[in-house]
């Protein structure tokens, strides 16, 4: 067991944008696990909920043309512009270093929103609402949001309780693979990794040491706690 | 009710039985926590394996269920296909299951034909209605047929067709069993290989990969499988990164990730497959390369200084990425045989290159299955003999005259299809088995619905390499939702009322089916069937049969197969599949119309792509309502201008302007009007010639992200 066994585990990600194809499995991965709604109307005003989305880049013209993708949620940053502004202290740092949110302190202000460099903050404008069975797929574990509350990834907070449960039932550290947030696991080209970045052994550790190692809007000093693998070309 | 009220209300015995009589379905609620059944821990997560259903690819999954309720889908980690991976489509397959548009029970119609009149009956009844038509048509000595029609011919539903048509042998009354999709593989290659089995494309450990159109990251033959190759093959451990190159006149997802994209003309990817060849033979990068023998004209015709014009790829790109393929470790050639009518010429072409090069039954190339299909239910069963839907529906005659009853499962012809659509309202007697309320069950007079794939039993199996299969077992997930009976199941029960006391049908159930072919599994060893179907899949060494064959002297020529762009219709419509809402099978589902498309984040409805010069020659505008107008029909859509499609060509999805569903109905366009070929006939073509023009109207345009107006009522 190494060192870093009493320690919180302090979780990151990494995404090979090399690998990701933009295909968006982890967009509905994620809608899914987190009770995330749909609705025509909310996405017609601009206001659809996505807690992970794809972005595109288009380059050149026709017919020299290149489109870079680029998944983007919540960066989880160490030095997060959205925590100070909360005048209710419901968005704050974990000793995980997880961007939290809680729910119901949250009064909707929408500072911490405005403040969010990578807008992965969105607000509940409606309420949500499945049409009845579909409310039967909802995922037990996951709070529903009501309106006027804003919500965001959360590294999927519910598989993370569960694999450091886990790991303490079996008197261990939390070590790679104990932990799969939904997008994550669904990755068809296998482009993201997950884990504990102080564990220096683990496979985001490892990664994050790679020389196409960047983060979104470095110079903000947001110091993210996901890491983009560049791409390669 | 307040706080106090609630408490008083649910802490005293005698009120809180007021309470539970109060709720609709008080047992889905309470009861469970309550009085739990010993199958199960209120609380604990039970992960379930079966196979997804929402296309045909064959992803194993485990449905992770708590209180018996499925509320999640992932891949399953054990199944050699997907790996615990899964795309967007199969990430929403709960939404399939929890619809609320699904068929209750069965039903009878009441009103006029189409009118959408149903009452409900029980299954007794609705068995007993079917079996006295088919008796009274039957009796009818000289009539015409009974048609079963499905979406697919493999399966357990094909099985209990076959023992459904056994049944009335004795009658001399002749079923006919329809499935869609009998198209013969072109990609397979047959010509090229000598073999009549779907190659494995070894993408993986390829160095150099070329794809003519084949979109494998989004549809084409399994997407998750071919995602999990393409990780591989842009950077694994110990293998250099590998060069991807895709031929497309339109820029696809799958395009976006090429390093080098090649806006061709549509139909000329043969041509081009040929001038690489050309260039290959000439400047000798390849000892022993041998001429083609499918040509009727010279190779040296071909040579990339020839073709250009027609492709419209300058040659010197053509001859150095011949010179990089041919100078490749290991290179790769795929493709697509759906753009246009000359798909099964164009893959022979590609195809070769393969061939020319050498890398047949090698790491990174073409691997050739050691036996040629292998089915887990063919030592269950007999020879099935299904023919074409859309050949009947395409053909001439028109299936209306054909048929005294059609009984369809799974198929929407009348939104696939629809120019077969007036055929089948023709038809005196139609029973559908559909979970739906869609096009085609509308104008159903009975209707049966089926399970959905969640609640079936089925079995299936997929070649993983040149020996192996992955046999992979689809299980009841948990009860069923609704009153719904596996199709299989029904057509069993029917058929012994048809057949009479004499007749005894070889499987009581597709769940006997599904347990006797484990039970037959060649080389299952000590392993039991119940633990085969907890895995959910059993990975073996495919047994069968390989039979080379001599395909029949196949002769012929590219140089002028390209379409025709001139007169009244100069732009080509390519329409696309989505990886998504595929051909209009997944509209229904929300989450899936609110996924934005991977390239121009268009969600909930139709556009029309065009090239930001064609439309300011044409005097459209972003978001402008457009006509696109082909010589059989046309379609109303919002235009998007895209910069990456080749000025002569436009492009629309499959998938939308459904007239049944909640949350497809009235959305968008059927591109399948401009085109009654288009994905119908047996050579797919995926174009139409078109003309494009602004009309009058409100366009209904939905894009994520790209604009998110605080006021969207003001015009900007």
């Amino acid at each position: 067991m190494s060192e870093t066994a009493n320690q919180k585990p302090q979780w990151a990600m990494v995404i090979d944008l090399d690998r990701c194809t933009g295909c968006e499995a982890c967009v509905v991965a994620c809608k899914v696990e987190n009770n995330i709604p749909s609705s025509e109307e909310g996405s017609s005003r601009g206001r659809s909920i996505n807690w992970i989305r794809i972005e595109r880049y288009f380059e050149g013209e026709f017919p020299d043309v290149r489109v870079k993708f680029r998944p983007v949620l919540c960066q989880h940053c160490e030095e997060a512009p959205c925590e100070p502004v909360c005048p209710v202290y419901a968005t704050y740092h974990t000793e995980e270093g997880l961007n939290a949110q809680v729910y119901n302190r949250c009064v909707g202000t929408r500072y911490c929103a405005n403040n969010c460099p990578y807008s992965v903050r969105f607000f509940n404008f409606f309420a949500p609402h499945w049409d009845a069975p579909l409310d039967k797929a909802l995922n037990p574990e996951v709070s529903i949001r009501t309106t006027g509350v804003m919500e965001k990834c959360t590294f999927c907070i519910q598989r993370i309780r569960k694999g450091e449960e886990k790991a303490r039932d079996e008197n261990r550290a939390v070590r790679d693979g104990d932990v799969v947030p939904a997008c994550v696991g669904s990755c068809p080209t296998r482009a993201m990794y997950f884990g504990n970045i102080a564990d220096p052994e683990s496979e985001v550790s490892r990664l994050s040491r790679s020389n196409r190692a960047e983060r979104l809007f470095e110079d903000l000093g947001t110091k993210p706690r996901v890491i983009y693998l560049s791409k390669q070309d | 009710m307040n706080r106090r009220k609630f408490i008083i209300l649910t802490g005293v015995g005698a009120t809180s039985a007021g309470v539970l009589s109060a709720c609709r379905h008080p047992e889905e609620k309470l009861i469970p926590a309550l009085i739990p059944d010993d199958e199960y821990v209120p609380g604990v997560d039970y992960w379930k394996a079966s196979t997804c259903g929402m296309c045909d690819a064959g992803c194993g999954i485990i449905v992770r269920t708590r209180e018996h309720r499925a509320n999640k889908i992932e891949g399953n980690p054990l199944h050699p296909v997907n790996r615990g991976a899964l795309c967007a489509r199969g990430q929403a397959g709960l939404q399939l299951l929890y619809n609320p548009d699904r068929i209750r029970g069965p039903m009878r119609r009441t009103g006029e034909r189409g009118a959408g009149e149903f009452e409900e009956i029980t299954w007794d009844e609705a068995i007993k209605s079917l079996v006295d038509k088919l008796r009274e048509i039957r009796e009818q000595k000289g009539a015409n047929t009974v048609a079963f029609a499905t979406k697919k011919k493999d399966g357990v539903t094909g099985i209990a067709a076959e023992i459904f048509a056994s049944a009335f042998v004795p009658s001399g009354l002749r079923m006919h069993l329809l499935a869609e999709g009998l198209d013969g593989d072109a990609e397979s290659g047959p010509e090229i290989y000598n073999r009549f089995v779907t190659p494995i494309f070894d993408i993986a450990n390829a160095t150099y990969l070329i794809s003519f159109g084949a979109r494998f990251l989004e549809t084409w033959h399994s997407p998750v499988r071919y995602s999990l190759a393409y990780g591989e093959f842009r950077n694994a451990r110990g293998k250099a990164r590998g060069k991807f190159v895709h031929i497309e006149p339109r820029m696809s997802m799958t395009a976006a990730n090429a390093d080098e994209w090649l806006p061709a003309r549509t139909g000329t990817e043969g041509l081009i497959a040929l001038a690489m060849a050309q260039v290959i033979i000439r400047e000798g990068l390849r000892k022993d390369a041998t001429e083609p023998k499918f040509l009727s004209e010279p190779l040296e015709n071909y040579a990339p200084e020839k073709i250009a014009d027609e492709a419209d790829i300058p040659a010197e790109k053509i001859i150095r990425i011949a010179h990089e393929f041919a100078s490749a470790e290991r290179p790769l050639a795929i493709g697509s045989s759906r753009p246009v009518a000359h798909g099964r010429e164009n893959m022979t072409a590609i195809n070769y290159l393969n061939l020319l090069l050498g890398n047949v039954n090698k790491p990174g190339g073409v691997v050739l299955p050691a036996v040629d299909d292998f089915d887990p239910l063919d030592h269950v069963s007999g020879e099935h003999r299904i023919d074409s839907l859309q050949e009947h529906l395409l053909s001439k005659e028109g299936i209306g005259d054909a048929f005294s009853a059609l009984l369809i499962h799974q198929s929407n012809p009348v939104y696939k299809t629809p120019r077969g659509a007036e055929g089948i309202r023709k038809i005196p007697f139609i029973a559908s088995f559909s979970s739906f309320m869609d096009e085609t069950t509308s104008l159903a007079d009975l209707i049966l619905p089926d399970h959905t794939y969640l609640e079936s039993w089925d079995i299936s199996a997929t070649l993983i390499d040149e020996k192996r299969v992955a046999v992979t077992v689809n299980r009841p997930i948990e009860k069923p939702e609704l009153n719904t009976r596996q199709t299989a199941d029904v057509l069993i029960a029917i058929s012994r009322e048809i057949g009479g006391a004499d007749f005894s049908p070889a499987f009581e159930s597709a769940e006997e089916m599904v347990r006797k072919a484990i039970e037959q599994l060649p080389g299952r060893g000590e392993e039991t069937s119940d633990s085969i179907i907890e895995k959910g899949v059993w990975v073996g060494e495919a047994t069968g049969k390989a039979e080379s064959f001599k395909p029949a002297t196949f002769q012929f020529s590219l140089l002028s197969a390209s379409a025709d762009s001139t007169g009244d219709y100069p732009l080509t419509l390519l329409a696309c599949e989505r990886a998504a809402i595929g051909v209009g099978e997944h509209s229904n589902l929300p989450l899936l119309q609110e996924l934005p498309d991977a390239m121009t984040s268009v969600m909930w409805g139709s556009w029309v792509e065009i090239n930001p010069k064609t439309a300011s020659s044409l005097g459209i505008a972003d978001g402008d309502l457009v006509e696109v107008t082909s010589s059989h029909g046309s379609v109303r859509a919002p235009a998007v201008l895209y910069p990456a499609i080749r000025p002569d060509t436009v492009a629309l999805a499959y998938g939308q302007g459904h007239g049944a569903g909640r949350y497809a109905k009235g959305r968008g366009a059927n591109v399948i009007e401009l085109n009654p070929y288009l994905n119908g006939s047996l050579r797919r073509p995926d174009t139409v010639q078109v003309k494009v023009s602004k009309v009058e109207g409100e366009a209904r345009l939905i894009r994520f992200g790209t604009m998110l107006p605080e006021h969207p009522e003001v015009k900007r």
